[in-house]
């Protein structure tokens, strides 16, 4: 990994939250960033976190506090690079469907698994980007010798056509 | 110690036996527990179904931490029941055998935390 990851985990349940931070503080290139709510992770987003872990229900301490989709929605709204990992009490398909939808990266049920089914999901946000990052620098490159093919294309044939023109226009050979 | 309501495997293995993190996330539990079971109790008084769900569902991956095996159904009937409004008269019997598991599971926890000291 060539640069800490800035990880922010949003959960209104305070022993879910720690302990997330928790496990996924031992790994020495993730920097973890812990909010109560959606809205002050809406806030910071600004600070270009690489990803975000998102509770689906955050209203169990203030019931006026926004859901996890709708804060989902807009951090997608805001930058559709920020990848997304929903985490859920309710094992419903329904509600997996719903957040992937939405653009979620992955699902995760509170459970026992959650924490090393969370770790997972980085990881394979990691191998995804690392990936585009590799397919993306394979299409600069090909383009950049695509430009460079039409570019010595054009200098070759203007350079054949000026020899032409100094020959008098005739008895060019190439 | 020998426990006969609380299995401490998930949590032991979660914090690598780290005695002062498994005592931190037991302190927790002992705080939120008591807390949300009130607020629990306080909406089924008031018949508000869906702020009685929310508790019931926050609540339900913490007594799975603390390894309440035996409360882990019960938690998951009393969420199902008030999200769907269905079989509301069970409800007053599940929240208070739940509670009644909790309180025990909370005494055993506290003699943990003794021991982990």
């Amino acid at each position: 990994m060539d640069k800490d990851l800035l990880i922010f985990i949003v959960d209104d349940d305070p022993m879910q939250l720690m302990m997330l931070e928790d496990h996924l503080s031992k790994f020495k290139h993730f920097k973890i960033k812990t909010f109560a709510t959606g809205e002050e992770c809406l806030a910071k987003i600004n600070e270009k976190p690489d990803i975000i872990v998102l509770d689906f229900n955050l209203d169990s301490v203030d019931r006026n506090a926004r859901e996890g989709l709708d804060i989902l929605k807009e951090i997608k709204e805001i930058n559709d690079d920020i990848d997304v990992v929903m985490l859920s009490g309710q094992d419903k398909m329904e509600v997996a469907v719903n957040t992937m939808k939405y653009g979620a990266f992955d699902y995760v049920v509170k459970n026992e698994s959650a924490f090393v089914r969370v770790e997972n999901a980085i990881y394979n946000i990691i191998k995804k980007n690392h990936v585009e990052g590799e397919a993306n620098r394979y299409k600069k490159m090909m383009y950049a010798f695509a430009l460079l093919f039409v570019a010595s294309t054009i200098i070759v044939i203007f350079a054949v056509y000026l020899g032409w023109m100094k020959g008098g226009g005739t008895d060019v050979v190439l | 110690m020998e426990s006969t309501l609380v299995d401490l495997t998930f949590l032991e293995n979660f914090t690598g036996g780290d005695k002062a993190k498994m005592a931190k996330y037991i302190n927790m539990f002992l705080q939120y527990a008591p807390n949300q079971i009130g607020i629990i109790e306080q909406k089924l008084e008031e018949k508000d179904w869906d702020s009685l769900r929310v508790a019931a569902h926050s609540l339900k991956p913490q007594v799975t931490y603390m390894g309440i095996k035996s409360q882990e159904e019960v938690i998951k009937s009393i969420e199902h029941n008030s999200a769907d409004g269905v079989n509301l008269e069970e409800l007053p019997t599940l929240i208070s055998s739940f509670k009644e598991g909790v309180n025990k599971a909370i005494t055993e926890l506290k003699e943990h935390l003794v021991a982990l000291s």
